[in-house]
C-alpha cells in the first residue's frame, strides 16, 4: 500500500520560489497527473517525490513514511527520465537488473522479474542489446522495464514520451495505460501535453507557477474548469475565451459580447454574479455550430455570425467565426455539407455549456454544477 | 567531378602526412647514418650504407637507460597522480554546487596564463628546504602541479557529457552517490581517462625546462635533460642523439597503442535521446 500525501511543499532556489505550498493526496494505486506548461513546477515536484531535489518546506510522505530527509534509494520509488538514462555500458537485461542486483537479490529472482517485465513490454527479443542499438520506442520500452522490475511503491513519470515522434507517442500512451492495468501501483506522471493528461489521468493536477490550479478527474477539468487558465489549457482546440461584460435585462443579468450578441444567464448557475461586471466568456468549440448541422442542445442559444475560414480534418472540421470582435472557433463533427467562409450564419450555441470568469482573477464564476459536485 | 575533389582531397592528406612524418624519418635515417658518412654525403634521403653502432652505444656505454628509468618513473608517476585528482576535481565542478566554484575555475584558467620560466626561481626555494630538489617526487610533485588545472578541465568537459540523468537513475536504482561514480560514471569516462592519462604522460616525457633545473646529480637525469649530453665541448654527435631520441619515442608509443581504444568516444551513445 502506498499513498502519497504532500503537505505544504515548498521549493526555493536561493529568491525564487518553483513551487508554492503544494497539498495533495494521492491514493494507493491512483494514476495522478502534473500538467502544466514549462516552468510552472511539475517536474521539480515529481523530483521533490523521487528525492532528487530537496525540500526547502513543508513534508512529503509515502506510504507511512516521512521522506523529506531520505536518499532517493530507500524512498522506494522508481522513475522513467523523459531522455530514458539507460546505462549505455549495460545490455537491456543488465539495465532492468540493476536495481535488483544493488539490491543483492539473487540471480535466480532477478532472472525471473526481468524476463516477466520484458514479456510484458515485447523485449524478450533484446535483452542481450546494448542501448546504443536500439530505437527510441525501445529505449522508453526498456526503461519502464527496469522501473516495473523493482516493484516499487510509486512510478514516478518524468514528460516520459516527449522525445517520441506523435505517431509512436500515442501507441506508447497506449501501453503505459494497459500497463497501469496490469501493474498496479501508484503512478505519479509529468506532461506538458493536456491530450496524455486527459487520456491517463485518474486524476489530473493543473500547475502554473508553482502553484495548483486545479485537482479533478479529467472530466471535472474538462467540463468545469475551476480558472479561465485551466479552461484555456485543457482541450484541443482550446476554449474560446472572450472578453464580455455582463448587463442587466429583463428577466434578470446576460452577458454582452462586445458588437456582438448578448447572452442570457441561467439565473440557478449565476444568480451571484451582477451586472455591469467585466468577465471572460467561455465557450468550447464543440458546443458551437451552424443551425443545420447543430446536434441536441440542453439549452440552445442562437446568434448570427461570418465564417471567415474553414479547416476541414476529415472526420471534422474547424470553423473560424466572427462574434462581434471576438474570433471564435468552433468544432463541427462530420459535417453534412461543405463549409466554406459565408457572411451572417445562423449558429447554436449551448447555454448550459457556459462558463463564466473574472475578468481580473480568471476565477470561474458559475456556481456548483453536476460536474463539480 | 568527384572525382577530381577526391583526389584532390588524398593529395592534401598525403602532403600532411608528409609534413607530419618528415622529422620522424629525418631522425630515424640519422640515427642509422655512420658518422663518417653523415658530414661526407651531404643531405641526401638514404645513406649509402646503414649502422646500428650508435644504437648500441647508447644502450650499452651511455647512461641513457638510467635517464630512461627515471623518466618512465616520473612520467607514470605524474600521469597517474594528475589524473587522479583531476577525476576528482572535474567530478566536483561538474556535479555539485559550492561557494566560490566560479572563483575557483577562474583561479585555475589563470595559473595557465603565466610563462613557467617566470616560477623557476621561486620554485627551487620552495622545493630546496624540504629536500624535494634533485628527487624524482620533487619532479613528480611540479609535474602534477603545473598539468593539474588542464586535466581538471578536460576531465571536467568530459563529465558534462554524461548525463546527470544517468547517476539520479542509478540513485534511485539504489546506489549511494559514490556507488553510482563507480558504477555508472566511472565506465563511461574511460575516454577522459585515457585522454587525460595520454596527455599527462607526453607533457611529463618531453618536459625539458623544470628537469633541467631540478636535477642534478646524473642518476636522476631525465632523457630529455640527458640528451643534451650529448652536445660536447668539441661538437654535437648528431648519431648518438637521434638513437636516444629514437628510442625515447617508443614507450610514449606504446603507451598510446595501449589507451588508443578508450580515447575513441561514442561510449555513452544510446543513454539518452540524442
Amino acid at each position: 500500500m502506498a499513498e502519497v500525501s504532500l503537505r505544504q511543499v515548498v521549493k526555493r532556489y536561493g529568491g525564487f520560489q518553483a513551487v508554492h505550498d503544494f497539498d495533495l493526496d494521492i491514493a494507493h494505486e491512483e494514476f495522478v497527473v502534473f500538467v502544466g506548461p514549462s516552468g510552472c513546477g511539475k517536474s521539480t515536484t515529481l523530483r521533490m517525490i523521487a528525492g532528487l531535489e530537496d525540500i526547502s518546506g513543508g513534508e512529503i510522505q509515502i506510504g507511512d513514511r516521512v521522506v523529506n530527509d531520505l536518499p532517493p534509494r530507500e524512498r522506494n520509488i522508481s522513475m522513467v527520465f523523459q531522455n530514458y538514462a539507460l546505462y549505455p555500458h549495460m545490455t537491456v537485461r543488465q539495465n532492468q537488473g540493476f536495481g535488483l542486483r544493488m539490491a543483492g537479490r539473487p540471480k535466480d529472482e532477478i532472472e525471473k522479474k526481468v524476463n516477466r517485465a520484458s514479456g510484458l513490454l515485447g523485449l524478450k527479443d533484446f535483452l542481450s542489446r546494448r542501448p546504443a542499438a536500439l530505437s527510441g520506442g525501445q529505449r522508453q520500452r526498456v526503461a519502464m522495464g527496469r522501473a516495473i522490475v523493482r516493484d516499487p511503491d510509486v512510478f514516478l513519470f518524468d514528460e516520459p514520451l516527449s522525445n517520441l515522434d506523435a505517431k509512436l507517442r500515442g501507441q506508447m500512451r497506449t501501453e503505459i495505460k494497459k500497463l497501469h492495468e496490469k501493474v498496479r501501483t501508484t503512478v505519479i506522471y509529468v506532461t506538458h501535453d493536456q491530450v496524455e493528461a486527459m487520456t491517463l489521468a485518474d486524476r489530473i493536477v493543473v500547475m502554473r507557477d508553482g502553484r495548483i490550479e486545479q485537482v479533478g478527474t479529467p472530466d471535472e477539468v474538462f467540463h468545469a474548469p475551476a480558472s479561465r487558465f485551466v479552461a484555456g489549457f485543457i482541450g484541443s482546440p482550446p476554449m474560446n475565451l472572450i472578453d464580455a461584460r455582463t448587463v442587466a435585462s429583463d428577466d434578470g443579468v446576460a452577458v454582452s459580447v462586445p458588437g456582438g450578441p448578448t447572452l442570457p444567464l441561467d439565473q440557478s448557475v449565476f444568480d451571484h454574479v451582477g451586472p455591469d461586471r467585466p468577465v471572460t466568456l467561455g465557450l468550447r468549440p464543440e458546443s458551437i455550430a451552424p443551425e443545420r448541422m447543430a446536434g441536441p442542445m440542453k439549452t440552445p442559444f442562437s446568434f448570427s455570425a461570418d465564417i471567415t475560414l474553414v479547416e476541414p480534418l476529415g472526420g471534422e472540421a474547424l470553423l473560424f467565426l466572427q462574434m462581434g470582435q471576438a474570433e471564435v472557433t468552433a468544432r463541427v463533427f462530420r459535417p453534412s455539407t461543405r463549409l466554406v467562409p459565408e457572411k451572417s450564419v445562423p449558429f447554436l450555441t449551448d447555454l448550459a455549456e457556459m462558463h463564466l470568469f473574472d475578468a481580473d482573477t480568471g476565477v470561474r464564476l458559475n456556481a456548483k454544477t453536476a460536474h463539480e459536485s | 567531378m568527384k572525382s577530381i575533389t577526391g583526389a584532390a582531397l588524398w593529395l592534401v592528406r598525403l602532403a600532411y602526412l608528409a609534413f607530419a612524418l618528415f622529422p620522424l624519418f629525418w631522425l630515424i635515417r640519422i640515427s642509422l647514418t655512420p658518422d663518417d658518412l653523415l658530414y661526407s654525403e651531404g643531405t641526401t634521403i638514404w645513406p649509402s650504407s646503414l649502422t646500428l653502432a650508435n644504437f648500441a652505444y647508447v644502450i650499452e656505454e651511455s647512461p641513457f637507460p638510467v635517464f630512461f628509468g627515471n623518466t618512465v618513473i616520473v612520467s607514470l608517476g605524474t600521469a597517474a597522480a594528475v589524473t587522479v585528482l583531476a577525476a576528482g576535481i572535474g567530478y566536483a565542478f561538474s556535479r555539485f554546487e559550492f561557494a566560490g566554484k566560479r572563483t575557483l575555475m577562474v583561479f585555475l584558467v589563470i595559473t595557465q596564463l603565466f610563462p613557467l620560466v617566470m616560477v623557476i626561481t621561486p620554485l627551487y626555494q620552495l622545493l630546496a628546504p624540504i629536500g624535494l630538489v634533485n628527487t624524482r617526487i620533487g619532479l613528480i610533485v611540479v609535474f602534477t602541479a603545473f598539468n593539474l588545472p588542464f586535466a581538471a578541465f578536460l576531465m571536467h568537459s568530459f563529465y558534462e557529457g554524461i548525463p546527470r540523468e544517468l547517476e539520479q537513475a542509478a540513485m534511485i536504482d539504489g546506489c549511494t552517490r559514490f556507488q553510482a561514480l563507480i558504477r555508472i560514471i566511472l565506465p563511461l569516462m574511460l575516454p577522459g581517462i585515457g585522454a587525460t592519462l595520454g596527455f599527462v604522460f607526453t607533457a611529463a616525457w618531453s618536459e625539458l625546462l623544470f628537469s633541467l633545473m631540478l636535477i642534478t646529480s646524473e642518476t636522476k637525469k631525465t632523457f630529455a635533460v640527458g640528451l643534451l649530453s650529448f652536445v660536447g665541448k668539441s661538437g654535437v654527435d648528431w648519431g648518438q642523439m637521434m638513437a636516444a631520441a629514437t628510442l625515447a619515442l617508443i614507450p610514449p608509443a606504446i603507451f598510446f597503442t595501449f589507451i588508443q581504444k578508450y580515447l575513441v568516444g561514442g561510449l555513452t551513445a544510446g543513454a539518452v535521446k540524442a
